[in-house]
């Protein structure tokens, strides 16, 4: 096998993985604070990911400039979701909210279906094929600003969980629930902020996907087994995991397709999810639930 | 019938329990005692294959039931019950007990029938059979839990505070209760807080400190025990108790 | 203590109902929605032994499903066997089936949510395989040619295959009866509300869930080798994708996890649902926006499906 065209994979697979580390974020900050699976991420991910396609393609706005668009809104849906419904509903077992949040996820991904029916849509810009040359590789720009961007974000991320007092707070919260009430801290207001960052990566990695991916409504089905790999990989609750779970998870998808094929090469994210449940359930760097 | 022998059970760095040894003689009721967070729990766990060990043996009725699974030990004949009651919420008493009663009675008629015996022997009212086991109060909870072991027809029973949160009157019912279980072969090893309960109940004591047995022996013995006073009251309160009694013969 | 059970004249009635239904409705779109109807509560019923019964609700059950249609299609298409043996093939295929999912599972010790989810994962599994493998036909599927008679397993009048679904009903709902009034449900519900206690109760939870997870997939892949003789077609996306899941999952929900007669409850309202909209609103997909909801709706507000409707009425609400 060429090595130039392992690298390429290589390559591409970490790009792409930059990508999941940041939708996989949300989803482990919205566990690890909140205790909830939240099965609907991915498809609020295509429901974003159609978002940035009809402010370019109807209000001609750039995907990457969406982000300031994007990022706010889907944290102020997300924390208004929380406040009105989510924080209602998530009373009981961990199957319930499941459940629920299973069912949202239905019925997103079937109302996209009846409105925006079942075709891909993909963007194009006009940098859409302009290629940067590392050595003896091209990469795609796009593919290159969105993993960059999302490297960005997450870094940024980390620093307002780590550094600010509301990260501390979320931390707080995430360790040790009633302790953390005890000492003041609004646990609810953090619930909801909390579900709203949760939300807002959603929204700028739906940004960084647009011009480089596709969306469909049946996106949201890929992307949760993608996320959830990401986070079970990593550890439920840890950004850490996050980030290396993305990046391996990238790369499991890129050589998965350059060996097995477009189709079965499918197979190895599925296959990492069941292996890492099966021998390590709590992750690369998750706590022992 | 059982035989404990040098048995340590360590979480990380802590000794939970530490080379203790129990023997329980057929027949008897005996029981282990400490202050709060001395191990007591986690050596029946370690006991009924609920918690893997680190050091030691366990020998029921002769064999050794060392690293045996917990439905095995159980089906020998070892039962216990938990500290903080676990019944099967959304089953009613009655079908709570005829899980146990299963062990021996396959059919659904028997095991029911046999229930309600038990449940009989152990005094839970005729109208509360039918209740949701969630909606007892403790004292209900405590004597399912005691039921629910008894059905099985054990052997040796480990009881686990069963008598915590009961009223006086609950408590001298289950003292009965528990005479009488014994009356009927089965033996008993009881962990409890309630001390006259204690001391009107076993034969034998074990008082276990830090995870170590500190003491063994009659009820009465126990209680003269230095170590085992100064175990609940702490250092230097036996000799305290001795002056304050020498100086007020009458207090 | 269980009135409904022990009034064995409704279960007559009921049956009594359902054979008749098919010669008073004989329009082919209420044949249809008779057999869909009952497709569901049959496949509802395999969930809902592992799921309501014991506790072990799964995401992924089309995975046996999908199991049993393509063992019994692959067995008539490539080993040219009579299609009629393919009930019990399905039926051992999804054994196994459930016996490798669980045994796996159970093994290393996943519960609630993870197992959910782990179960999600082996369908998916093997919907890709299915779609990448030459021999069950890749994306394309597996056609199976049409060729109506008694022993080729087709039949032209569709009121046939009612009654055949029925009696598969009738025998799923007699299974789960038996579930009720023996030792081995009373051990499986144990282990639904506290696998500790049953633990220490003698019972060895790791059997009793793999053995139920057995039946259920061999319930669900029989379910299967119908669906592929009805519909004669079958791919990778039809046989493991996740919308039988969720309907399997559903119907129990809706008409009461853990019940006899939730998931067929809840298979006639779904199948309802399905019919009414795709004929007077001719919109694609608007059964599943309405199953989302439903689920959300039923979840949240009565988590104990709509059997609860019925307890509520001054009647002890208990075990169901």
């Amino acid at each position: 096998m060429d090595p130039t065209i392992l690298a390429a994979a290589a390559i591409n697979g970490l790009l792409m993985g930059g990508i999941y580390t940041l939708v996989a974020s949300g989803l482990t900050l919205i566990y690890g604070v909140l205790h909830i699976i939240n099965f609907a991420h991915g498809s609020m991910l295509m429901l974003a990911m159609f978002g940035v396609y009809f402010l370019l393609t109807k209000l001609g706005i750039d995907p990457y400039l969406a982000l300031f668009v994007m990022v706010p809104a889907m944290y102020g849906l997300g924390y208004f979701l929380y406040r009105h419904m989510i924080g209602r509903l998530s009373l009981g077992r961990d199957e319930n909210i499941l459940l629920i949040t299973l069912g949202l996820s239905i019925l997103i991904e079937n109302l996209a279906l009846l409105f925006f029916k079942g075709d891909s849509r993909t963007v194009s810009l006009p940098y859409s094929d302009k290629m940067i040359e590392l050595g003896p590789l091209l990469l795609g720009v796009p593919k290159v600003i969105s993993f960059v961007a999302a490297m960005v974000l997450c870094a940024m991320l980390g620093l307002f969980i780590n550094r600010t007092d509301t990260g501390k707070a979320i931390r707080a919260v995430a360790k040790e629930r009633m302790g953390a009430r005890l000492v003041g801290i609004d646990v609810d207001r953090i619930f909801a902020v909390s579900f709203g960052i949760g939300l807002a990566t959603l929204g700028a990695a739906a940004c960084l996907l647009m011009p480089i991916f596709y969306v469909s409504p049946s996106s949201g089905h890929v992307f949760v087994i993608v996320a959830f790999t990401v986070v079970v990989l990593g550890g439920m609750g840890s950004f850490l995991g996050a980030v290396i779970g993305g990046l391996i998870v990238g790369l499991t998808e890129s050589f998965g397709g350059l060996f097995l094929g477009e189709s079965l090469g499918q197979i190895g994210i599925s296959l990492i999810f069941i292996l890492i449940l099966l021998f390590r359930p709590s992750g690369l760097f998750g706590d022992k639930r | 019938m059982l035989k404990v022998t040098n048995l340590s059970k360590i979480f990380g760095g802590l000794r939970a329990v530490d080379q203790a040894s129990v023997e329980v003689a057929q027949g008897r009721i005996v029981a282990l005692i400490g202050p709060n967070g001395a191990g007591k729990t986690t050596l029946f766990a370690c006991i009924a294959g609920f918690l893997p060990i680190n050091q030691g043996r366990v020998e029921f009725m002769g064999q050794d039931i060392t690293g045996m699974k917990v439905h095995d030990i159980a089906r020998l004949g070892m039962v216990r019950t938990f500290q903080i009651t676990q019944p099967f919420a959304k089953l009613t008493v009655l079908e709570n007990i005829a899980v146990g009663s299963h062990q021996l009675h396959a059919r659904r008629d028997k095991a029911l029938a046999h229930a309600r015996t038990v449940a009989q022997q152990v005094g839970i009212s005729e109208s509360m059979l039918e209740q949701p086991a969630a909606e007892l109060t403790v004292a209900g909870r405590k004597r399912l839990e005691l039921a629910r072991a008894l059905a099985t027809e054990p052997k040796l029973l480990l009881l686990d505070e069963v008598m915590a949160g009961l009223n006086p009157q609950e408590i001298t019912e289950i003292i009965g209760i528990i005479r009488k279980i014994r009356e009927a072969g089965v033996t008993i090893l009881l962990i409890e807080h309630v001390m006259h309960a204690v001391m009107s109940l076993s034969e034998h004591i074990y008082v276990l400190s830090y995870g170590k047995i500190i003491a063994q022996g009659a009820p009465l013995e126990i209680v003269n025990n230095r170590d085992v006073v100064e175990a609940y009251l702490g250092r230097g309160a036996a000799e305290q108790m001795a002056t304050s009694s020498a100086e007020n013969p009458h207090a | 203590m269980n009135t409904f059970r022990s009034s064995w004249w409704l279960h007559l009635l009921l049956l009594a109902i359902s054979l008749v239904f098919p010669v008073v409705f004989s329009s082919p779109f209420m044949v249809n929605f008779g057999v869909l109807a009952l497709f569901y509560a049959f496949i509802g019923q395999s969930w809902n032994i592992a799921g309501g019964f014991a506790g072990q609700l799964s995401f992924g059950h089309v995975a046996f499903f999908g199991v049993g249609a393509y063992a019994s299609t692959m067995v008539q298409m490539r080993l040219g066997w009579n299609p009629w043996l393919g009930l019990p093939v399905s039926a051992l295929a999804g054994a196994a089936a459930g016996w490798l999912i669980a045994v796996l599972s159970f093994r290393a010790g996943l519960k609630g949510s993870y197992f959910a989810l782990i179960t999600l994962a082996f369908a998916e599994v093997f919907r890709i395989i299915s779609n990448s493998v030459e021999i069950t036909g890749g994306g394309l599927g597996m056609l199976i040619p049409m060729k109506q008679s008694m022993a080729n397993f087709q039949f032209g009048d569709r009121r046939v295959f009612y009654f055949i679904i029925l009696a598969l009903t009738v025998i799923s709902i007699l299974l789960a009866l038996w579930l009720k009034a023996s030792r081995f449900g009373a051990r499986l519900a144990a282990i639904r509300e506290n696998e500790d206690s049953a633990r220490a109760l003698g019972i060895n939870i790791f059997v009793e869930k793999t053995k139920i997870m057995m039946i259920s997939g061999a319930i669900a892949g029989v379910g299967g080798c119908f669906f592929a003789q009805y519909f004669l077609y079958i791919d990778p996306t039809i046989a493991f994708g996740v919308d039988k899941s969720v309907e399997m999952l559903l119907v129990s929900m809706i008409g009461g996890a853990g019940t006899v007669y939730g998931p067929l409850i809840g298979a006639v309202l779904l199948a309802a649902i399905s019919e009414v909209t795709r004929a007077w609103f001719t919109i694609q997909g608007l059964s599943l926006v309405l199953y989302g909801a439903l689920l959300v709706v039923i979840i949240a507000f009565l988590p104990n499906g709509l059997i609860d409707l019925f307890k509520r009425r001054g009647q002890r609400p208990g075990r169901s």
